[in-house]
């Protein structure tokens, strides 16, 4: 090994015990009947994926879960609405992505998300980070909805800031044309 | 951060591989589990080249490396085992060095979670120096790509200077074999038309 490289590799193991760390590959299922995955397992599954943050604590299951996808792009699941937008907004201002998630509420005074063409509230929401797709003046965002089966449903779209603290769960108005948010 | 002032003239890659990018060992593809320490010795060469060939500083160069090998300890759990660890680290390696544009481009400093920056010795600094040195190929063939889409640039890197194969270099950014074939294709076409291919 070189300099640098023994000792990054010694400040690795001190610190973050890299020595003890394996890399298991997943088993394949050759000729095994298929499975329905969960939502994250599917994130999982679909992605040659690095988990980027989850929020956990030992005894209840991730708020949110955030992979960086081996293009650049990365895959968003939301499981608990309340507590993972501040974390999940965080994380991001963290990882300089300059989207920010709102939820959709009830009663909320602002307009919905108008969503970009095509776009539909899914569980899983993948995005390439950068904002060349973004019309000049206008701020990333994705609106999450809580849905009656518990889970959540995120949408990607554009806002003039100032940006506002919930969407109203009423439709807004059709969108005008602009770039697809994965260009 | 702007790459150093590349001397003039052509750089000559031809037969460059992952032998003259610093990385002698062809990357694995993992079907049992691998010991971190194996990874981290076989891809070391092929992560700090990343970086040294975007970044003239050591210390920026060191900050980087070290942050992906970090990040890669976090996230060894999700190593699925699909493509190769190279292709895995350099992918965390892109997004660790669009995570320090952005992070230059705000303002912000970088924190490494080794805590705070890493502090070096002169021989460190001294090997960065002949790895960023090593590079300068490797920059100057970078900044001669710097006009063409992004895609068939990082296509060009990942398999003239990463050492990836194109296999490897397809699934690294998520497209298919026959896509990044073409994409190569374009590159060279391209780059052979300006008169800067280099030999590729």
């Amino acid at each position: 090994m070189g300099t640098f490289e023994e000792g990054l590799w010694a400040r690795l193991v001190q610190e973050q015990r890299a020595d003890q760390v394996v890399l298991s590959p997943r088993p394949r299922r050759r000729g095994a009947r298929p499975v329905v995955l969960s939502a994250g397992a599917a994130v999982a599954a679909a992605t040659l994926a690095v988990v980027l943050g989850l929020s956990v604590t030992a005894s209840t299951p991730p708020a949110y879960a955030l992979a960086l996808n081996s293009d650049g792009s990365v895959t968003v699941t939301i499981h608990d609405l309340t507590t993972a937008i501040p974390a999940l907004n965080a994380k991001f201002a963290q990882m300089g992505i300059d989207e920010t998630v709102i939820p959709v509420q009830a009663g909320c005074s602002t307009p919905g998300l108008i969503a970009y063409p095509g776009a539909t509230m899914s569980e899983t929401l993948t995005l390439t980070p950068g904002r060349n797709y973004l019309a000049p003046g206008d701020e990333g965002v994705l609106a999450a909805e809580q849905l009656p089966n518990g889970k959540v449903a995120l949408t990607v779209g554009a806002q003039m800031p100032p940006l506002p603290s919930c969407f109203s769960n009423v439709p807004a108005t059709s969108f005008p044309p602009r770039n697809s948010p994965g260009s | 951060m702007a790459p150093g002032n590349a001397p003039s003239g052509i750089p000559h890659l031809s037969g460059m591989s992952a032998s003259t990018a610093g990385t002698a060992i062809r990357p694995r593809r993992a079907s049992s589990p691998l010991d971190f320490g194996a990874v981290y010795r076989d891809n070391f060469d092929a992560v700090a080249g990343f970086f040294a060939r975007r970044c003239v500083e050591p210390q920026v160069v060191a900050d980087l490396t070290s942050q992906t090998f970090v990040e890669a300890v976090a996230s060894a759990h999700t190593f699925a085992g699909r493509g190769s660890p190279r292709a895995w680290l350099l992918a965390i390696a892109r997004f660790t060095y669009a995570q320090h544009c952005a992070e230059c481009a705000d303002g912000r400093q970088m924190v490494n979670r080794l805590g705070g920056r890493l502090v070096l010795g002169d021989d460190e600094i001294e090997d960065l120096a002949g790895r960023i040195d090593a590079q300068r190929d490797g920059r100057m063939l970078l900044e001669r790509a710097a006009r063409l889409p992004e895609g068939d640039r990082s296509a060009l890197e990942l398999v003239h200077l990463a050492g990836l194969t194109p296999t490897e270099a397809a699934r690294a950014l998520g497209v298919s074999p026959g896509a990044l074939r073409v994409r190569l294709f374009r590159a060279r076409t391209r780059l052979r038309k300006a008169g800067t291919d280099g030999n590729l």
